[in-house]
């Protein structure tokens, strides 16, 4: 996780303009997920990951 | 100047301080707004290379190109962004959003990406300027504009506390950029807004900036032209920057051309401008000739700009009249030759201005301006000849523009662009024909600042060159006529007006627009009402070329307000115009400005309608009686066959009356009608003269088909009903030619002779005159004492009609074979106690 307020040069990097922002680097190609990220099944859809449990969701953000 | 609160920033963008009163709001962001190919890159890349020469480092964040593109894109106007970059004056943020395809949004996002990139690469070089690429491509990207804006907020705050001034563009897609209906764009918080055109002018393009706001301070107002130079980048050329006034002349050049130094009052000012307008081979270029070389012989530095022909062309024009140039060129005289269509006007303006710089001339002759103008549209020209006016004041330069004339349509440049009121001086080159040659003359139409010979001068042309020879007799070079020839060209009002009150040209250069496009026809008279010029509008009135009319006596008894005129046109037609007089200061000087009316259509609905109700009041009176006949023997035939009808006879009776009744009952009502017509028509002064011609009018056709000629004396003016006088001449000309012998002609004379107050007005013709079996009955219908006109027709009973409503009668004069005369009495207009008009 990257504060692009205290690490500038790596929302450069990435060409980050919209945050908050969730990249999938591996497995190629990468994924970009942008917006509010609670949801975590919306996010996990978004990626192509496959769904989880109620009880193991985890904090985001 | 900035009289605002906010302190403005120096761009290094040519002009833009000017028309922003001293640069755009620092700590702030400005947006440029524009449609493709308005320069809206250009002018941010010039805002980012004039802050890294100046030490002021810069920021370019790009949103839709390639970075490493939009700096090769940049480096054909010759600005050093690489170096800059390079020696860490420059940084570059490549703020391409991310590509839709990888990217997914699922919810709220913010641009603090954006934000806190930019302000990361302001740390890094300590900016003093970004310039924000196609912010658009944010609005187009993110779904969200309130998430747009906010970045804007944000951005707009760290320019603030970073200390940082900003320049964003957008690109719009709207036609008209001013329109500002780009996505969210509306509801930027930019604390400045600059408009960027570019629209079709004639056949070039003509590029304009516009500041629409900066917030807390003034900035100059309407669209400025721009223009983009290969290697200098974005010029903006303010007409403000522009001394329209000048501070006065004072020294004096030459001409070289002999004789003419006289007529400019020793010369032209240095400073001022002169136009000359000639048509081809009429001398023009030769005295632009002359004037290059005599600054050669004054020792005066001389550009020559020629949009007409070669340099080789210009100095064997020179070699002709004796003067060799050629020596002189490089070091003295600067000739150069340019393809008019090479570049804008705009160019051309900044090319000159640059030669101008460089060479630091005394003279400068453009050959011909004509030839600029015919590249681009009217506005530019203006633009670009207040421009040129202004650097020639600032650098005291002795200036002659030539501009070319068409050789058979009247002169129109004289007016294009305002041609005359940013030239100091204008010289008229003119052909003359004068029936067994055609000459060339010459006149001064006006020199500010001095007094001028205003005489109009023949042209002499030989192996010495040009030389202004004796005066030419005659009313002038302008306006039409000289003595014993015409001017190939005719003038018009103003030009007649500027010739004699050159001041009020210098006041209101719009009236020439003006007398030239209002509708109303405007005519110069003097004080005998003969015609000096007329307007175009003219010919709708007169039917006539306005030149036509010059010199044209128009019969008018005095030039005085409210006078009617009255005009027959070529086709025939009579006219009805009413004066009215302008510019009472004008009157000392015997030229009298007045306006025509047309006042023809008006009257002659006016006239239908009264001949009309009075033919009715003929024909109600008429018929009356035929069907009071019938009525009464109808009666009489009842009661002398008493009870002999049966039912239905007695049933169609009744019908019969019925009708000749309702009938009746009809007549009366025209009657009644016709009188109220005629009750609020008096009677009036009316020119007989007129009254005749009317009535002749109306018939002309027939005149011109029968053998009948009218003849009439001078007629006096009489009261009487103009519609009425004119019908009785009508119906007694036809009444003539009705009742004339075929196979001869016959001559009708219409005469007036005084009698006391009253005039004895008769029609006679030399026909068969009136046999004895019709003549009694006739002439007592003509005195009104019988109801029975079947042998004296209609048109007769009109006249007997007319005579009774003038309170007269018509006196029968006729013999067998000699002819026949009407006479009605007619009381004098003065009499009346009326006074003419």
């Amino acid at each position: 996780m990257i504060d692009i307020l205290e690490m500038p040069e790596r929302a450069e990097e990435a060409r980050i303009l919209a945050v908050p922002a969730l990249i999938r680097e591996e497995p190629s190609p990468s994924v970009r997920v942008i917006g509010d990220l609670t949801d975590e099944s919306v996010v996990r859809r978004a990626l192509g990951l496959p769904p989880l449990d109620r009880e193991t969701r985890g904090a985001s953000s | 100047m900035n009289n605002g609160p906010t302190e403005g920033l120096p761009t290094g963008i040519a002009g833009l301080e000017t028309v922003t009163r001293g640069g755009i709001p620092a700590r702030s962001i400005t947006l440029v707004h524009g449609g493709t190919g308005t320069g809206k890159t250009v002018l941010g890349g010039q805002f980012l290379a004039a802050g890294c020469e100046d030490g002021e480092p810069g920021v370019a964040v790009v949103f839709e190109e390639d970075p490493e593109a939009f700096l090769s894109h940049l480096s054909g106007f010759g600005w050093d962004l690489p170096g800059a970059r390079a020696r860490g004056d420059l940084c570059l943020v490549d703020a391409r959003p991310e590509t839709i395809s990888k990217t997914q949004t699922i919810g709220d996002y913010e641009l603090a990406g954006l934000v806190s990139r930019t302000k990361h690469a302001v740390e890094q070089v300590d900016a003093d300027r970004v310039f924000l690429d196609a912010v658009n491509v944010l609005f187009e990207r993110y779904g969200d504009p309130q998430a747009v804006r906010r970045a804007m907020a944000s951005l707009s705050q760290v320019a603030r506390e970073e200390n940082v001034t900003m320049l964003a563009s957008n690109a719009s897609t709207q036609s008209d950029p001013g329109s500002l209906h780009g996505p969210g764009v509306e509801k930027f918080v930019a604390d400045a807004l600059i408009v960027l055109r570019n629209r079709s002018d004639g056949e070039n393009r003509r590029r304009t900036l516009e500041v629409l706001k900066i917030r807390g301070s003034d900035h100059e107002a309407g669209e400025v032209p721009l223009s983009i130079r290969p290697g200098k980048g974005p010029i903006l050329l303010p007409l403000s920057a522009t001394k329209l006034t000048h501070a006065g002349f004072s020294s004096r050049g030459s001409t070289g051309t002999e004789g003419l130094d006289e007529m400019l009052g020793g010369g032209p000012f240095r400073g001022s401008t002169t136009l000359i307008s000639g048509a081809t081979g009429v001398g023009m270029t030769l005295m632009m000739t002359q004037f290059a070389h005599e600054g050669v012989e004054e020792n005066e530095r001389t550009l020559y700009l020629t949009f007409e022909e070669s340099r080789e062309q210009v100095l064997e024009n020179a070699a002709g009249i004796g003067h060799d140039l050629t020596p002189h060129t490089g070091e003295l005289l600067r000739l150069i030759s340019t393809y008019p269509e090479s570049r804008s006007l705009g160019g051309h303006l900044l090319d000159i201005k640059d030669e101008v710089e460089a060479f630091e001339p005394e003279r400068l002759v453009l050959d011909t301006v004509s030839s600029l103008a015919y590249t681009a549209g009217e506005r530019s020209f203006r633009e670009f000849l207040i421009g040129l006016n202004a650097l020639t004041k600032d650098k005291e330069l002795l200036t002659w523009y030539g501009m070319m004339e068409p050789v058979f349509e009247p002169p129109v440049s004289v007016y294009k662009g305002h041609m005359s009121a940013l030239s100091d001086t204008i010289l008229l080159l003119r052909y003359l024909e004068t029936g067994e040659e055609i000459k060339r003359i010459f006149t001064v139409l006006k020199m500010r600042g001095s007094d001028h010979d205003p005489s109009v001068r023949e042209i002499e042309i030989g192996d010495e060159g040009l030389a202004l020879g004796s005066r030419v007799k005659g009313r002038g070079i302008l306006q039409g006529s000289l003595e014993g020839g015409r001017a190939v060209k005719t003038g018009t009002v103003i030009e007649e007006l500027i010739t004699r009150y050159p001041e009020l040209e210098a006041r209101h250069a719009w009236i020439d627009d003006l007398v030239q496009r209002v509708p109303t026809p405007i005519l110069a008279l003097d004080d005998e009402g003969t015609v000096l010029a007329a307007n175009p509008a003219a010919r709708r009135f007169f039917g006539r070329d306005p030149g036509q009319l010059v010199d044209e006596d128009l019969g008018l008894p005095a030039v005085e307000d409210d006078a009617m005129l009255q005009f027959r046109t070529p086709e025939g037609l009579l006219r009805w115009g009413q004066m009215r007089t302008l510019s009472a200061g004008a009157h000392d000087e015997g030229v009298h400005l007045v306006t025509v009316e047309d006042r023809t259509q008006p009257r002659k609905v006016e006239d239908l309608h009264r001949r009309l109700a009075f033919l009715g009041s003929v024909l109600g009176h008429d018929l009356k009686e035929p069907i009071r006949m019938i009525r009464s023997f109808i009666d009489l035939t009842e009661r002398e066959a008493g009870d002999q009808l049966d039912g239905d006879a007695r049933e169609f009776f009744d019908i019969v009356k019925t009708g000749a009744d309702r009938l009746t009952d009809r007549l009366d009502a025209l009657r009644n009608y016709t009188r109220a017509v005629h009750a609020d028509t008096e009677l009036e002064p009316v020119d007989l003269d007129s009254v005749v011609e009317d009535g002749l009018s109306n018939v002309e056709l027939l005149l011109q088909h029968e053998d009948v000629e009218v003849s009439r004396e001078q007629l006096p003016t009489v009261h009487g009903d103009r519609t009425m006088l004119s019908q009785y001449v009508q119906n007694l000309v036809v009444n003539a030619i009705e009742h004339k012998d075929p196979d001869q002609p016959v001559h009708v004379q219409v005469t007036a002779n005084r009698s006391g107050t009253t005039w004895r007005f008769s029609v006679a013709d030399d026909g068969p005159g009136i046999p004895d079996e019709t003549r009694e009955q006739i002439s007592a219908m003509l005195e009104g004492g019988t109801e029975d006109s079947e042998h004296a027709g209609l048109g007769l009973a009109i006249c007997a009609t007319v005579a009774e409503r003038h309170g007269t009668k018509i006196e029968l004069d006729t013999e067998v074979g000699e002819g026949t005369r009407f006479t009605i009495e007619l009381l004098d207009a003065s009499a009346s106690g009326l006074e003419t008009h």
